[in-house]
């Protein structure tokens, strides 16, 4: 894949962050406006409620998502900012590899969790 | 008349360990610049500065330096107009020294020699002889014409963050004469370009330090946001331009056309 591919995901990346830290916010935070819109519950962060959302596919699919743009953004820029440095630049392939691997473990991680909460 | 002190960094590389400050103390006239000062030093004072200069006239990009801790090409720069007593002349800032005021900028112009800065068609007998001009709207003119007033001098790379941070990265007016010749409607080489460009792209950060020092008012800072535009525009294959088709050739003259005299022989 062509260098700049990798960083158009990045923006593309950053765009659907924007948008589901959107949805996070009015969801957890405005309950009473995206109840209005007719989604939603008026208390999202009772006990059952939470129980209740993580085992919905469509809320699963949604946090899988979100961990998969968070993370390739925030490695991709990490590995961007330490490449530009010296020491990056010299032990460029490397810091990628290690960062892949990182990235991924905290992948896997999240989706294990994400898959055993809701049961 | 007055009488200022020029502060002014030396610097032999293989005899100074390191960079230091000289002081020349001068007079100074209502309409000298920073490169008449410097000339004046060169030809009474001390004959062993280094200074680059060639039109004197803030066209050829060759006198820039930091004056005064800005980045200023030294012609254009009138000494009363700074209002101070004591002027600091520096060479370029993120450019190896040759010596003392004069900086290599080989690395750069390699740099700008890569990134292909003419019109490239697919017509290569055209290109190589051309008969006829190929035909520009204004308004396709204006989408490069402020980057074409690039005069190469380097002062965007003194300013630019990342290119004091990374040597890969083609510097602020390598990438706005990538855009210029990309955006230019006579051009069919973006495809080309963008291979040599692509790493470069997300290394610039916008801190737009290029286009406040621009001495020509150009603004490198928006050719690589718009650059970066096009890059993913391209990418994703929705990138589109108009190119512009030779001019079909003029009406024939007139009865009297044998009493003009012949066109000299074309010289490209």
């Amino acid at each position: 894949m062509k260098k700049i591919n990798f960083w158009i995901i990045h923006l593309i990346a950053g765009f659907f962050i924007f948008f589901l830290l959107l949805w996070h916010t009015l969801y957890m935070h405005y309950p009473s406006l995206i109840k209005q819109m007719g989604y939603g519950t008026t208390s999202p962060l009772i006990f059952s409620e939470v129980i209740q959302r993580t085992k919905s596919s469509s809320f699963k699919i949604a946090y899988v998502l979100f961990l998969i743009f968070v993370l390739y953004h925030a490695f991709y820029g990490l590995k961007n900012i330490i490449v530009e440095t010296e020491f990056g630049r010299k032990f460029e392939n490397l810091i990628k590899i290690l960062i892949s691997i990182i990235a991924i473990i905290l992948f896997i991680y999240g989706l294990f969790t994400t898959i055993k909460i809701g049961g | 008349m007055k009488e200022i002190i020029f502060k002014i960094k030396r610097f032999t590389p293989g005899k100074d360990k390191k960079p230091y400050f000289k002081e020349y103390k001068i007079p100074v006239h209502e309409g000298e610049t920073v490169l008449d000062a410097l000339i004046y030093i060169k030809e009474n004072i001390d004959s062993t500065i280094s200074i680059r200069y060639s039109c004197r006239m803030g066209v050829c990009g060759s006198c820039g330096m930091i004056i005064n801790g800005r980045p200023e090409l030294a012609c254009h720069t009138q000494i009363l107009e700074l209002k101070k007593d004591v002027i600091t002349c520096e060479p370029m800032y993120n450019l190896p020294i040759v010596k003392d005021l004069v900086t290599d900028l080989r690395n750069y112009f390699e740099k700008h020699k890569s990134i292909k800065p003419y019109i490239i068609r697919d017509d290569k007998e055209e290109m190589e002889k051309p008969k006829r001009e190929y035909g520009q709207t204004p308004s396709e003119l204006l989408k490069f014409l402020q980057f074409s007033y690039c005069i190469k001098c380097g002062l965007c790379i003194t300013q630019c963050p990342t290119c004091a941070s990374s040597l890969e990265f083609l510097g602020p007016f390598v990438l706005a004469q990538a855009y210029r010749y990309s955006i230019d409607s006579r051009d069919k080489g973006f495809n080309e370009r963008i291979k040599i460009i692509e790493k470069s792209i997300p290394s610039c950060h916008f801190a737009t330090a290029c286009s406040i020092a621009c001495p020509k008012g150009v603004d490198p800072a928006l050719a690589i946001q718009l650059l970066k535009r096009i890059s993913v525009l391209n990418s994703l294959g929705i990138f589109k331009k108009k190119i512009a088709e030779i001019t079909p050739p003029l009406p024939e003259i007139g009865p009297n056309k044998d009493k003009y005299p012949k066109a000299p022989e074309p010289t490209v």
